[in-house]
């Protein structure tokens, strides 16, 4: 008698809902996390200088310092009170 | 979270929202893409960048992608034909024609002709998957909803 196994697995669907958008930009305390690859610090600036610019509050600035994995728990932690996030990564 | 990204990073990011089972709009939803590389720009080259697109930015970070379908009306035919353009130029090296027509109510028409030099139709891949691949390829374009491919073969 040969056993033979069913392949076939269970599916189990995981679904992960966004975040709710903020309203405005005026008075919005954001973070950034930039992933510490090049340019990615001066993309992060212009963009929050701009931001600042349009009523919004840079809250947080963060880093990753290994760009290929993920961000540590306590980055993500200061990162947990902003309403919203900018995060860059290119190369 | 707004995800700013070089546009060559996009088939990755795609890939890991969906392993992370974010909807699949999430990318859409939540990303700004630059030209890659980035990395090879001065300080003044990336702001100028970024100045072109701190609308797009703050539309993203607000939940209005406001200037994407401006720019998805903009591009029309000729967009999904340029988005298109490698894959039907490596579809006639493997000895088929893929020929994109209308767009019409979302649905876009395309044919394909697989020549003599390719009998029996197996050097390229079924019409079911060359379908799913052009739709795939045009995720970026939201007025294109359907894909459907005439295949020589079945005629």
């Amino acid at each position: 008698m040969i056993e033979v196994y069913e392949p076939c697995g269970v599916l189990r669907e995981h679904r992960v809902r966004a975040a709710a958008r903020p309203r405005a930009l005026d008075g919005l305390k954001f973070g950034i996390l930039d992933n510490n690859k090049t340019n990615a610090e001066a993309l992060l600036d212009r963009v929050s200088s701009l931001l600042r610019e349009k009523g919004a509050e840079l809250a947080v600035k963060a880093r990753k310092e290994v760009w290929s994995l993920p961000a540590p728990g306590e980055v993500i932690d200061s990162l947990a009170h902003c309403e919203a996030v900018i995060f860059a990564h290119g190369g | 979270m707004v995800i700013l990204a070089n546009d060559v990073f996009k088939p990755i990011m795609y890939g890991t929202a969906e392993l992370l089972g974010l909807a699949p709009s999430y990318v859409d939803d939540t990303s700004v893409f630059f030209p890659h590389p980035t990395s090879n720009l001065d300080r003044s080259q990336i702001f100028r960048l970024v100045d072109a697109r701190i609308d797009e930015i703050a539309n993203v970070l607000l939940g209005k992608r406001q200037l994407k379908a401006g720019r998805m009306k903009d591009e029309g035919i000729s967009g999904i034909k340029a988005a298109l353009a490698p894959f039907c130029q490596s579809l006639h090296e493997d000895g088929a024609e893929l020929t994109i027509g209308e767009l019409h109510g979302g649905t876009l028409e395309t044919r394909l002709e697989v020549r003599e030099a390719c009998e029996d139709g197996t050097c390229v891949l079924p019409r079911e998957q060359l379908t799913a691949i052009v739709a795939s390829m045009l995720r970026d374009f939201p007025q294109v909803v359907n894909v459907r491919m005439a295949d020589s073969r079945e005629a």
